[in-house]
């Protein structure tokens, strides 16, 4: 069926053609030879009967009176040639004539007709003959129809062989247009010469010409809006490249464009200039001000010909020559920072003096890292500038702080944050009365990490809130079957976050230990965020918890601020503690806080206490409490009472 | 028992004595033929219904001189053969002479034995005058005005007189004159 529906249009028409033929002539054959066949037997049979209707009343009569010399009566008919047989049999089916005239036919080819013989008067029947008539004329017509409707069907194939050969000249204006066409492309012209021409074909080519104009018209259009277009597109990828590379405060090269730079060659080398306290310059002077600081700074490194970018911020990048010495480069960043000292840059009519600070990343393969290593040393060093040294390791530094952080995640996930207690003994008495709390990360192996081998990592990717809330979980859940008091370490940032704050006093209410609990806080802590921590020590003192002031001694050791807190504990810090046999003024820096805290009615805690003359000096000077070696190590504790 | 032995022993002396007349006067085969064929005949006669008086009609076979017994045999045999009925027709066969037949009104077909041609004349005319077929034993009687004869020659053949056919203004079925012989 597929294929007729794909078949070409000629072929179609053509089996249309022969189809509707090949039915119509079948019809017609079939319908006139039934009708010829019919017509011819009955002719025959009617001959018969005809014969018959001849002798039947003298056969009836001579039956009827005896006369049984009836052959005489049918010679009239048994003479004739078509007559091959005669039958005549009485009513009780006594043959009474069996006339059979030899022949050749067959059986097949010859007529039978049967007729009842009837009394003459009474028409009773008496008998019956029958006939048999030669079906020879019968073949003859039907032979005749044959050759007849041969003719015909010879007529009609030839007829239908030349329409075929007419349909396919009538389309082949088609196949030449198709074949043209098909060959077509915008922007070409196509002549059609046809053969010849009916109408139809006429117009189908008219409407290609007309076709054709249109779509080379267009073509054309679309030519020059596809010019158009591809100038647009050059610019809108100029201007692309331009938002791509380009800063566009400072109009210098930005980062990408410098580390595609870079990987023109293997190595390179490569500062990084941050300008010092930039921030200062924005708040002082507003961030307009500061970012049209950052553009003439830009301006100025292209006036000292370092071909700068700008990374952002206030960092810039410039590639020096290599090849140069290490000395050579210092010698040249001292220059350049020297000068750029002594510049003078406007802000508002006002003059500025700007300093920055340099890394440097000499032939390196990570120019852009090792640079900014280089850079971030010299700001922690406080220098003008550093050189990257792979010797020094910070880059396996910054390793080891990723291997960290993924470890306590891990740890997290894995419940291997534990908790040591180290006990807090009564100077008076000698007894633990208190524990600190002391977090650490336990290893698959079973061993410890001390928590300044990972809290600074945590502080800076953002768990040391999660670590926080476990360690008070598990020391809560812990003392709750104990009845010691124990103190817990919270950072500035703890206190901050609402959550942890949130979750704290909801494990203190499900614990029942807000009466025992003691949050440890940096003094610094308090003063850098004295409200939020006011806050928070009045919400927790309202429970019921106490307050104590960690490493009092080094810092402000503010007083005012002591009081201002009102918090029930200051912890010595350990470093007074563990020299006060042997520094004097170290001495009278604890009696004064002791002094102090005796007068406002708090305790005080003596830490780093490592040995008896350490604990006997404390003693006497009045702490309450000593925490240290001494009195007791860390230790994991079980929720039976000691 | 006894009455179909005697019917039989009187069938066989009347052939006996048909044979014997044969000798003497009538051909047996032929006369067999009319016997069988001559009611038929009859039968087709399409005027024979208004001519009838009686539900029955009448074969007269008619006699001359002392001819008697053999009309009589005749008329037995017809009678016997055909059991007083062919086709639909119901017929009663009797022997008369010459004298009675004249006189009679209700005869419907007459079979004239051998007479004299005179006779055969008079019975003519009068078959003629009243619209009675006549058919008699000789082929010959046909000259005089016999309607009819039915002579065996290599084929049984039934001879119209056509003058006497037209005369009389007979009617048969048309059948008839299909295996006729019609003679003028």
């Amino acid at each position: 069926m597929n294929r007729f529906k794909n078949a070409r249009l000629s072929s179609k028409l053509f089996i249309t053609l022969v189809v509707t033929f090949l039915i119509v002539f079948a019809t017609v054959t079939l319908v006139t030879f039934i009708i010829v066949r019919d017509l011819t037997m009955n002719t025959q049979k009617e001959k018969a009967a005809l014969l018959i209707d001849a002798v039947e009343p003298s056969l009836s009569l001579s039956m009827f009176l005896g006369i049984k010399d009836i052959s005489s009566k049918l010679s009239s008919i048994t003479r004739l040639n078509e007559v091959i047989g005669l039958k005549i049999t009485d009513i009780e089916g006594k043959i009474l004539l069996d006339y059979q005239q030899y022949t050749s036919l067959s059986p097949y080819e010859s007529i039978k007709v049967s007729k009842n013989l009837l009394e003459p008067s009474s028409l009773k029947p008496i008998g019956s003959v029958t006939l048999t008539y030669s079906g020879k004329e019968f073949s003859k017509t039907m032979d005749r129809f044959y050759t007849v409707y041969g003719w015909i069907a010879l007529g009609v194939f030839v007829i239908l062989w030349v329409m075929l050969i007419w349909i396919n000249r009538l389309l082949l204006p088609i196949n030449l247009i198709a074949r043209k066409v098909r060959n077509f492309k915008p922007g070409e012209k196509i002549t059609f010469d046809i053969p010849y021409s009916q109408r139809e074909f006429s117009q189908i080519i008219h409407a290609f010409k007309v076709m054709q104009e249109s779509v080379w018209n267009y073509s054309q259009e679309i030519e020059t809006i596809n010019k158009n277009l591809e100038i647009k597109i050059a610019e809108q990828t100029h201007e692309a490249t331009r938002h791509l590379y380009y800063d566009n405060l400072t109009t210098l090269p930005n980062r990408l464009k410098l580390q595609e730079d870079l990987l023109l060659k293997p190595t390179n080398t490569v500062a990084i200039l941050n300008i010092d306290d930039f921030k200062e310059i924005n708040d002082f002077f507003g961030i307009d001000a500061g970012d049209w600081l950052l553009s003439q700074i830009g301006h100025w490194l292209v006036e000292m010909k370092l071909s700068p970018y700008r990374l952002g911020g206030d960092e810039f990048a410039f590639r020096l020559k290599q090849g140069n010495t290490s000395i050579e480069f210092r010698h040249n960043i001292e220059i350049l920072l020297a000068l750029l000292s002594e510049k003078l840059f406007m802000i508002a009519e006002e003059t500025v003096h700007v300093r920055a600070t340099v890394g440097i990343a000499i032939d390196s393969d990570k120019p852009l890292i090792h640079a900014d290593v280089a850079l971030n040393k010299a700001r922690s060093a406080k220098q003008p500038y550093s050189v990257y040294d792979q010797s020094e390791g910070i880059e396996q530094q910054y390793q080891a702080n990723i291997a960290m952080s993924a470890r306590i995640r891990q740890a997290l996930v894995e419940h291997r944050i534990v908790c040591q207690y180290q006990p807090i003994v009564s100077t008076l008495t000698g007894k633990i009365e208190k524990f600190e709390t002391l977090v650490r990360i336990k290893n698959e192996d079973d061993t410890l990490i001390a928590p300044y081998d990972f809290l600074p990592i945590a502080q800076k990717t953002k768990l040391y809130h999660h670590i926080t809330q476990e360690v008070v979980y598990q020391a809560c859940n812990l003392f709750a079957a104990r009845h010691e008091q124990f103190s817990i370490n919270l950072s500035g940032s703890d206190i901050l976050d609402s959550r942890t704050v949130a979750t704290i006093e909801n494990i203190l209410r499900q614990t029942g230990t807000a009466d025992r609990i003691i949050f440890e806080i940096l003094e610094s802590e308090g003063i850098e965020n004295f409200d939020e921590v006011a806050l928070f020590i009045s919400k927790m003192k309202s429970l019921g918890a106490k307050i104590a002031i960690d490493d009092f001694g080094t810092g402000y050791s503010n007083f005012e601020n002591i009081l201002k807190l009102n918090v029930d504990i200051l912890k010595i810090d350990g470093s007074l503690i563990k020299s006060i046999n042997e520094n004097p003024r170290h001495r009278i820096v604890v009696e004064a806080i002791v002094d102090f805290a005796h007068r406002i009615g708090i305790d005080t805690v003596a830490e780093f206490v490592s040995s008896e003359e350490i604990l006997q000096n404390v003693t006497d000077l009045g702490i309450t409490y000593a925490q240290g070696f001494h009195t007791g190590k860390p230790q994991f504790l079980n929720q039976q009472l000691m | 028992m006894g009455t179909y032995r005697i019917e039989i022993l009187m069938r066989i002396l009347v052939l006996l004595f048909i044979i014997f007349l044969s000798l003497h006067a009538e051909d047996t085969l032929l006369l067999n033929a009319h016997i069988k064929m001559v009611p038929k005949i009859m039968a087709l006669d399409t005027r024979l219904v208004s001519k009838e008086s009686s539900n029955k009609s009448i074969l007269a076979i008619v006699y001359e001189g002392n001819r008697k017994n053999i009309a009589r045999t005749i008329a037995d045999e017809i009678n016997q053969q055909h059991n007083g009925k062919v086709a639909n027709m119901n017929f009663t066969t009797i022997a008369i002479p010459l004298e009675e037949l004249v006189l009679r009104r209700d005869i419907s077909f007459v079979y004239l034995t051998q007479m004299s041609t005179s006779s055969v004349r008079k019975i003519a005319q009068w078959g003629i005058e009243n619209t009675i077929p006549t058919f008699s034993y000789n082929t010959s009687d046909l000259e005089e005005g016999v309607l009819g004869s039915i002579a065996i020659e290599r084929s049984t053949i039934i001879y119209i007189n056509k003058t006497t056919l037209k005369k009389g203004n007979f009617r048969f079925n048309d059948t008839l004159f299909q295996i006729v012989r019609l003679l003028e």
